[in-house]
């Protein structure tokens, strides 16, 4: 019967001694590594040996397990790959975030915001230089300061723009280089690979390659994202952003390739694909490049261009000090260099629309009834003294509780009238009063001796000065006065008899060229004609007898009706609304009504993101907002005939589909080409397309006119005048004078006036809310960015929690171990001892 | 729960750091004197301290108009009273002449001095401040009046000076057509010249009735202009004082929304000082020591 033999226990115990020293060995490995950067922390694995079934004379009956010893299954590193996902993961967002804070963090110093240096200040300034100018208007050194003023303005936007593209190249070069570190982690990986392979398939557990391989990939997830799996020869297979770069040994080179445009900026290709990153750090410096300095740079860009468009458009409205100069423009405009890549930005009408005849007034309007209107009681009596300007005058009465009708009525048996007092239908619906005549009736001053009956009517009206001599004053002594009236001179002769209608005839007849003398009830009025303006400021009287003295001559001021409201109906020569269309959204337009502010108004109004505006001699203009990316890119429909008006297309001499409202007026599907072709005749403005993913670059075409630069007195002040025009296009365009500081003032006005971000923001507003978009955007990042620190260093406090070696816990480790090592070594003896007795001392009974 | 030697090593040199940044962030507080320097520190605030510096920026501006203001109205205070004076003079000549009393030489002496007053009238209209005719209003730069009392300044320039202050705007010119004329719009001049035609006639009656009469309207005119440039002047220090208010109310604002709180930050510095020697000190003992140390053969 077998049984166990001394020397299997023997065997046990070296199997034993050798165990201990082998872990042994790992603790030692432990311990040496204990501060190497992506090392985990090793363990032997002892299995016991597989037992022998003996039967033996102690148990005859059933062979018994006997146990052979222990051996090394393998030697496996601690490590919980669950862990590894999750740091990459947020390792990723944490890089994200770092580099976005410190580069958006660059970026609030060069805004320098608060503080006394920023883009703020030098708006400021300026618009302080334009309030000087203002005040003090003769003053050259005001002009001198505001020109240089808006060149440190100029310089420093373009300085901060230079700067934030400055920005986006060093980005792009960095972009380039961690390609390359990119290149190189594959590359390391592809070889780990295939050593991983090797010892796979000898059946061994690379561990100290393991830990390489994924210091390498814990590298790698700082710059993107990464996705992989592990096959089963142990090989990875890897994923960066959305393309494989790494398959078992096959490493895929990444190439960075220029944009064929603008700088040429670089893209990460992999064979012929685009490689695009979705997470760490070189996704950020691409969101950084392409998109949010991009976007800080189209901030100043709006900036630049509104800034230029609006000063211009109003200075060129001007006159400079000295009247001689007009047409300027403050700064030069923002305009493509190619019209091939531009696309059409604001169009401004060719006609100064203003100052022509005005043949209909409009008083009440949208009453239900024609009986709403000419039942309208006046509740007391009174007059209208009616002057065509020249020579023609009448007065028509109203008694109390007459009506409108009544007054119609009055007013049509007058058959030497020049004019109309009318009702009809206008707009969509409902009725209206209105004056009309074939004559201009700017030329008519009307004046309301009730001072209600106007009002009654619903028709606007103005106060006007004029002279007037009461009969009760009329005493004046019988003579022979002389009068001059603007340089006529003539002899008035008063008698005895003389009466204020004598005085009328005489006054009529001398000076019938500069004024009209009419007697109304108890009055005699002497009122300027047209060719004084109605204004009896411009009438010089010398009166060295003193006629009018005596006769108390004074001033009286009354109601007139207030010819000068400039209705689309009287530019058009059109009653009936119409509709113009932006994109979807229908415009009506009543022209008996609105004026062409108002219609800009209501286009406004419309949110299309087309924004309309006039200048200050009434020119119309159009522009696209910063949502059609400054691009007036919408189809505008209406009656060609109104575009026509405004000045911004010619007509085409046949008046047959005037009024046809589907006449499409811009175009967007145009080719610039073609545009500039249809709006020859108007004033219209192209600039530079912008660029996938790069900024408008208008601020680098951000310069102030040479002219004014070298001689500031240029500077447009004064608003001039125009004169009338029969043809609402108002050529003669003349100055007023270098203290008037209309224009000047409108500039100063710009600073409140809600023009950018589609007309939500003045320039004031919105530099102060590019302050804070940077402001919110920076501490978010730089919050994200603590977060995910915290949450990397926590994850990462937990990897190391598994992977880590601790230095206690190997001291006790090597004890168990050492002591581990003598027992075996003891029990080795033991067995010696017992093999010794067997053989030295068996046997010898009785020797 | 495993805690290995570089964890403790790794959180407290963490712990170290975080509180070595905060003393470093109320360091830059407390030498820059400013709780916000970056909009990212507090981004309300930072658009709120910008908006205050850019409103105090225009309120400065408001307060040189106002200056300038003052400087015009100074001047033209003083040209007005002198044109009252005048006037007033050439009332009491006129008085005099109308009086049916006097000898031909009489007449002459004042005509005379008529004359005379008609041109010192003329130069007063064409007062300058630096080389700006004051009465010219939009063409200051053309002498308002001629030799002869010829008006020249065209009816357009007839426009008021004005400045903006606070958002709205002052008017506070006054032009030649305002005191040196008459509602119908004879001058001053002429009325002078009648003046003397009428001594060198002999016709009192003339100048009591129409001469006296226009000159009394002339003088009411002045006093008229004279009491709005009164209250122009009154109404510039009004918003001047305003100003100064408004500009202390948001430098006010400004440092309250904007400057550190020093006692504060004071405190809270010393306070993570201690929390840094704290940190420093459990942090040298915690990694000082191992089983190493104490696992000795």
């Amino acid at each position: 019967m077998p049984d166990i033999s001394l020397f299997g226990m023997l065997n046990t115990g070296l199997l034993g001694v050798y165990a201990s020293k082998l872990a042994m060995n790992v603790v030692s490995h432990n311990i040496a590594n204990a501060n190497t950067p992506g090392f985990s922390r090793q363990r032997p694995e002892l299995l016991t040996m597989p037992p022998i079934p003996i039967t033996s004379l102690t148990q005859p009956a059933i062979p018994l397990q006997i146990g052979t010893g222990v051996y090394v299954r393998d030697i496996k590193r601690i490590r919980d790959a669950f862990l590894d996902i999750q740091f990459r993961q947020t390792n990723n967002k944490y890089n994200y975030w770092d580099t976005i804070t410190a580069n958006l963090h660059f970026v609030e110093q060069l805004f320098a915001e608060p503080s006394e240096a920023g883009i703020r200040y030098l708006f400021d300034s300026f618009w302080s230089g334009i309030e000087e100018v203002i005040t003090d208007p003769t003053n050259t050194a005001a002009k001198r300061g505001l020109v240089s003023r808006a060149e440190e303005l100029v310089q420093h936007v373009q300085d901060l723009y230079t700067r934030l593209e400055q920005l986006r190249v060093d980005i792009d070069n960095e972009i380039s280089q961690r390609t390359q570190q990119i290149n190189a982690m594959i590359k390391r990986l592809a070889d780990i690979n295939a050593k991983v392979r090797t010892a796979v398939s000898l059946r061994y557990t690379p561990n100290d390659l393991l830990d390489e391989r994924d210091r390498i990939l814990d590298e790698l997830s700082e710059l993107a994202d990464i996705y992989y799996y592990e096959d089963r020869a142990g090989q990875i297979t890897l994923r960066l952003g959305n393309q494989i770069v790494l398959t078992g040994q096959d490493a895929v080179e990444l190439r960075v390739l220029e944009r064929p445009y603008g700088k040429g900026f670089k893209e990460i290709f992999a064979a012929n694909s685009i490689v695009s990153i979705n997470d760490g750090k070189l996704k950020s410096l691409f969101d950084l490049r392409d998109d949010i300095l991009v976007k800080y740079m189209n901030r100043l860009d709006e900036f630049a261009l509104s800034l230029t468009d609006e000063f211009n458009l109003i200075h060129q409205d001007g006159f400079n000090g000295d009247g001689s100069v007009t047409g300027l423009k403050f700064f030069n405009d923002i305009e493509a260099e190619r019209i091939k890549d531009s696309v059409l930005y604001r169009l401004a009408g060719a006609k100064r629309v203003e100052n022509g005849p005005i043949n209909f007034i409009s008083g009440m309007s949208d009453r239900f009834n024609i009986s709403d209107i000419t039942t309208k009681p006046f509740i007391e009596k009174g007059a209208i003294v009616f002057f065509d300007g020249i020579n023609k005058i009448f007065s028509a009465r109203v008694n109390p509780y007459d009506d409108v009708e009544d007054f119609q009525n009055t007013l049509n048996n007058i058959t030497d009238r020049w004019f109309d007092l009318k009702v009809s239908a206008h707009g969509d619906g409902g009725y209206r009063l209105y004056f009309e005549s074939s004559q201009n009736l700017r030329n008519t001053l009307a004046l309301d001796f009730n001072g209600n009956m106007f009002n009654t009517m619903g028709f606007a009206t103005k106060n006007v000065d004029v002279f007037a001599v009461d009969r009760r004053d009329f005493k004046t002594k019988p003579g022979q006065y002389k009068i001059a009236i603007n340089s006529t001179e003539e002899n008035i002769i008063i008698t005895n008899t003389t009466t204020l209608e004598d005085l009328a005839t005489q006054l009529n007849t001398h000076f019938g060229s500069h004024v009209i003398a009419y007697v109304h009830d108890d009055k005699l009025l002497i009122i300027p004609t047209k060719a004084n303006e109605f204004d009896i400021k411009r009438l010089k009287i010398s009166d060295s007898g003193g006629l009018f003295t005596q006769a108390n001559l004074h001033i009286e001021t009354y109601k007139a009706l207030d010819t000068g409201k400039e209705t689309l109906e009287n530019i058009l020569n059109h009653a009936q609304a119409f509709s113009i269309r932006i994109g979807a959204t229908e415009i009506r337009i009543d022209p008996t009504k609105m004026t062409i502010r108002d219609l800009a108004d209501k286009i406004n109004e419309a949110n299309t993101g087309i924004i309309a505006e006039v200048t200050p001699h009434s020119k119309f203009v159009l522009r696209g907002s910063r949502s059609l990316g400054f691009e007036l890119k919408k189809v505008v429909q209406g009656p060609e005939a109104l575009w026509t008006a405004l000045g911004f297309i010619d007509p085409d001499g046949i008046s047959a589909n005037d009024w046809d409202e589907g006449f499409v007026f811009i175009n967007p599907f145009e080719k610039p080409e073609d545009q500039r072709i249809r709006y020859i005749k108007a004033d219209a403005l192209f600039i530079d397309q912008q660029l996938p993913k790069e900024p408008y670059r208008f601020v680098e075409k951000l310069t102030v006119n040479s002219t004014i630069k070298s001689n500031p007195e240029t500077l447009a002040v004064d608003i001039g005048y125009t004169e009338e025009n029969p043809n609402w296009d108002a050529k003669v365009f003349k100055p007023s004078g270098r203290a008037n500081t209309k224009i000047v003032e409108l500039l100063s006005a710009l600073r409140n006036k809600k023009l950018l971000n589609d007309g939500l923001e003045s320039f004031n507003e919105y530099l102060g809310s590019i302050v804070a978009e940077l402001g919110v955007e920076s501490e978010t990042a730089t919050k994200i960015k603590s977060n995910t620190d915290l949450m990397k260093k926590e994850i990462d406090g937990e990897r190391e929690r598994v992977k880590g070696v601790s230095l206690d816990e190997e001291m006790a480790n090597m004890i168990k171990y050492q002591q581990a090592f003598n027992a075996a070594a003891r029990v080795m003896t033991a067995v010696d001892d017992m093999i010794s007795r067997v053989i030295d001392r068996l046997g010898l009974v009785g020797r | 729960m495993r805690i290995t030697n570089n964890m403790i090593n790794e959180r407290s040199l963490f712990n170290i750091q975080q509180s070595l940044y905060r003393i470093a962030r109320m360091h830059d507080k407390l030498s820059s004197g400013k709780e916000v320097q970056y909009p990212s520190d507090d981004a309300v605030i930072a658009t709120r301290a910008s908006n205050i510096s850019s409103r105090l920026r225009e309120l400065e501006q408001f307060k040189r108009n106002v200056d300038h203001i003052n400087n015009f109205v100074q001047s033209y205070d003083t040209t007005l009273q002198e044109l009252s004076e005048l006037y007033h003079r050439v009332r009491e000549l006129m008085v005099r002449g109308a009086n049916g009393t006097n000898t031909v030489d009489e007449r002459n002496a004042i005509a005379a001095e008529l004359k005379a007053l008609k041109e010192h009238l003329i130069e007063v209209a064409n007062t300058r401040v630096g080389d700006e005719f004051i009465f010219g209003g939009a063409r200051s730069e053309l002498r308002p009046v001629d030799e002869n009392g010829n008006i020249l300044t065209p009816i357009e320039a007839n426009v008021r000076r004005r400045a903006n202050v606070l958002g709205y705007s002052i008017t506070y010119g006054v032009t030649v057509y305002d005191v040196f004329t008459l509602s119908n719009g004879k001058t001053v001049f002429s009325t002078i010249d009648d003046a003397i035609q009428a001594l060198d006639e002999g016709n009192e009656q003339k100048l009591s009735e129409i001469s006296l009469k226009e000159i009394g309207v002339l003088e009411r005119s002045v006093m008229e202009h004279f009491a709005s440039v009164g209250s122009t002047s009154r109404m510039a220090e009004m918003v001047s004082s305003r100003i100064d208010d408004l500009k202390l109310f948001n430098t006010e604002y400004l440092s309250k929304e904007q400057d550190a709180d020093l006692t504060k930050i004071l405190t809270d510095l010393s306070m993570q000082q201690s929390v840094l020697q704290a940190a420093l000190k459990s942090a040298a003992m915690a990694i000082q020591k191992s089983l190493v140390d104490f696992v000795g053969g």
